[in-house]
């Protein structure tokens, strides 16, 4: 995948995670939204793992023992080129 | 603490400047019912909130706020971008740029500065519960009016998404108060601050 494709996939996933932890909060044993979350969640973290090892970080703690800090490299979230 | 994370919750992909939206869209990074107060209320409110489950959703939906924050930021910054002077005059954003440029602080439609006073911390659970409902509402109401004022599709596209998560939190917000009676003591029957009073 592209690196905005894959940045799109986890856009994804992690909406599904932000609408899941919502719900939860005001229903946590709710069993449905606990197992839609665990889903998400296992999908979101493949998906970042892949990202941060192609394309660099998206939090600063996702560092690898690069020799170079990547956190800067990939455009800003509000730039254009950063959602195509 | 917070932890950014460099994306935005969805994305803003704007090919067209125009300043003239942009100033309107501005009101919801600093107006009265933007997402830099509704971020500051929800987060401000959640000390003193009586119910784990309650200062959760406060939480997470003031962190999402900030997030709104940073898409209507993204919005604004992108139909500000390469303008030339003429550009500037023509579309009346010429008394937002000589204060600003074409930076971004918040402010509402009109040009009046971000201000504390948009919302309340009231330090009483139904109170502020109620005025989260309306607060989505109102942010509701204005996404509804910007809206109506673009046919750009790059544009329309992110505010439908916030539009929704106005929606979403509302109901949200309405469960917490359903909770939050569902602990009050049967006595309190007119829900006498339970924050305060016990």
């Amino acid at each position: 995948m592209s690196r905005s494709e894959l940045l799109r996939s986890i856009q994804i996933a992690d909406f599904a995670l932000v609408e899941a932890n919502l719900f939860l909060d005001s229903h946590p044993d709710d069993a449905n939204a606990l197992q839609y979350y665990g889903k998400y969640k296992a999908m979101l973290d493949s998906l970042t793992e892949e990202y941060v090892d192609k394309y660099g970080p998206l939090t600063a703690r996702q560092y690898k023992g690069w020799d170079h800090w990547k956190w800067i490299d990939n455009p800003y979230p509000w730039f254009p080129e950063a959602n195509r | 603490m917070w932890i950014y994370e460099k994306k935005l919750q969805y994305p803003v992909n704007i090919k067209t400047p125009n300043p003239k939206l942009a100033m309107a869209i501005m009101s919801q990074i600093g107006g009265p019912d933007g997402e830099l107060g509704a971020s500051q209320r929800y987060l401000n409110q959640r000390y003193t909130m009586p119910d784990p489950r309650i200062i959760g959703m406060l939480t997470d939906i003031g962190s999402e706020e900030l997030g709104h924050i940073e898409m209507v930021s993204a919005i604004v910054y992108q139909l500000t971008r390469n303008l030339t002077p003429v550009q500037i005059k023509e579309a009346g954003f010429d008394s937002y740029y000589v204060d600003h440029t074409t930076g971004i602080y918040p402010s509402s439609a009109a040009g009046v500065p971000f201000s504390a006073k948009y919302f309340q911390s009231k330090g009483d659970a139904i109170t502020d519960l109620f005025e989260d409902m309306a607060a989505e509402q109102k942010a509701r109401t204005t996404y509804d009016n910007l809206i109506r004022l673009t046919d750009d599709p790059d544009v329309l596209d992110p505010l439908r998404f916030l539009r929704e998560r106005e929606i979403v939190h509302f109901q949200r917000f309405g469960e917490s108060l359903e909770n939050l009676r569902g602990i009050l003591n049967s006595a309190n029957y007119y829900a006498d601050n339970p924050e305060f009073d016990r």
